[in-house]
């Protein structure tokens, strides 16, 4: 069963596009910067995705997630350039850091900004881009699963193992750093059986 | 199960997306495990870690420049589309894109007390969302729990919320009833949510974390919200949660109706 739209028929009301969609761009020029790191490139995709939005406006469905919406726009548009451009989209590599787990925790007061996104961009870009849904944009999985066009399986599996490499990521920045407290296992406690 | 066999739950849990059987479960271990629990609040701390970064990050910001060229091409574009002809409309694209562009982010990143209405939209629409596919016919994907269950699992202020609203003045004097009260999940957003009659309507009171939406504590009055379709949204913010009522009533009395149950909630969500 599917929860009703709650808001009024599209461009019932003439403000429509810029409450719903406006207070997004924000968010979905940080999605596309973090995405291309290129700044003149993301303004031009942010740009075409606000121009398809508002064309395609009539189709978003009232009571849904706007950002969700919009990203899922702007990341057609992506995949349509890099095609063009006859580029493959990333795909998920797999990563055995997993099988080597931190042996030193770092607290969120330990590392500035910049260690956690740098740790974030040392992630294959599969998995950072479904960690940024998770965390950043905070979309459901349906949602990221819409946005990124794979199945919910796929979407938790990689938010799982996305989590777990970017606190492998961290660990190592920390012991680089000798920052950290020791682990009294190897490994997260979750895993390792109670 | 081993707490190996619950590290995937963790991360549903975390993301507001366990329900049913796999969230009892996870609940009644987490209360006697205490790995698993610090686990838990090591993962919570990292996604808020990771979340505030992304966000305070300038290099990751839009220029001013690119959010008035952006403007200035959309209202090329709306200018080929009847539908969006007039000039209300081009005022609204303007404003609206001026708070994008930071107006209403000036002092240390905080929304003004005008520009609430735009940031709490989402947010409204989602209660909103909740009062009719919850209160008046269920249709939410998943189950609601009591009040108790969620503050064990996810906001502790919800703990006692329901007798706290029982004490306001509307209830207390009999102009409103308490009907129930649980936490349930509308489009991944969670609330507290109270339900309450008056004569023949259905009211929601509904309560949601908003620390990581910049808006905790920023919206001292109790105001009317962006609405959807018939309903009417009045909201307020009381440290780091959201709240709002909902019904079908007209906005004035909505309104006042929040206005009466406000301070009960608020001083529960102060004192708790």
């Amino acid at each position: 069963m599917s929860a009703d739209d709650t808001g009024p028929e599209p461009h019932a009301a003439p403000t429509g596009f810029e409450a719903t969609i406006l207070p997004h761009v924000d968010s979905v020029f940080r999605f596309a910067m973090w995405l291309i790191r290129d700044r003149t490139e993301a303004e031009d995709i942010v740009q075409e995705t606000l121009t398809q939005a508002l064309q395609s406006f009539h189709r978003f469905q009232p009571g849904t997630n706007a950002r969700a919406w919009m990203l899922t726009i702007l990341r057609h548009i992506r995949s349509n350039r890099l095609r063009a451009r006859h580029r493959r989209p990333e795909v998920v590599e797999a990563d055995d850091r997993l099988d080597a787990l931190p042996a030193v925790e770092v607290t969120p007061q330990q590392v500035t900004d910049e260690d956690v996104l740098s740790a974030l961009k040392a992630l294959p870009p599969g998995f950072q881009e479904v960690i940024v849904l998770a965390d950043v944009e905070e979309l459901s999985y349906k949602e990221i699963a819409t946005v990124l066009e794979i199945p919910i399986g796929t979407v938790m599996s990689r938010i799982h193992r996305g989590r777990r490499l970017l606190r492998a990521a961290l660990a190592e920045y920390a012991a680089a750093q000798g920052i950290g407290r020791s682990r009294p296992v190897r490994g997260m406690p979750s895993e390792e059986g109670a | 199960m081993t707490c190996g066999d619950r590290s995937i739950a963790l991360d549903t849990h975390l993301d507001g997306e366990l329900s049913g059987d796999g969230l009892r479960d996870l609940g009644e271990h987490l209360e006697q495990c205490d790995a698993c629990r610090t686990e838990l609040e090591a993962r919570r701390a990292l996604r808020q870690t990771l979340r505030g970064a992304f966000l305070r990050s300038p290099s990751l910001a839009p220029s001013e420049a690119f959010l008035g060229t952006a403007r200035a091409t959309l209202l090329a574009e709306k200018g080929s589309r009847p539908r969006w002809a007039g000039v209300a409309d081009w005022l609204g694209i303007a404003a609206a894109f001026l708070l994008v562009a930071g107006l209403a982010w000036l002092v240390d990143g905080v929304p003004r007390t005008q520009s609430l209405s735009v940031a709490m939209s989402g947010i409204s629409a989602h209660a909103a969302g909740d009062h009719r596919n919850c209160a008046l016919h269920f249709a939410l994907e998943e189950k609601p729990v009591s009040l108790d269950d969620a503050a064990r699992l996810y906001e502790p202020i919800y703990r006692g919320l329901r007798e706290a609203v029982a004490t306001s003045a509307p209830i207390v004097e009999g102009q409103i009833q308490l009907v129930e009260a649980h936490a349930c999940v509308f489009r991944g957003r969670r609330f507290a949510h109270i339900v309450l009659r008056r004569g023949g309507r259905v009211v929601s009171l509904l309560v949601t974390p908003i620390r990581q939406d910049g808006l905790a504590g920023k919206l001292a009055d109790v105001s009317a919200c962006p609405t959807s379709g018939d309903l009417k949204v009045a909201c307020t913010t009381s440290g780091g949660y959201a709240v709002f009522v909902v019904s079908d009533m007209p906005d004035a009395e909505n309104l006042a109706l929040a206005r009466l149950l406000a301070p009960a909630v608020r001083a529960h969500l102060a004192g708790a």
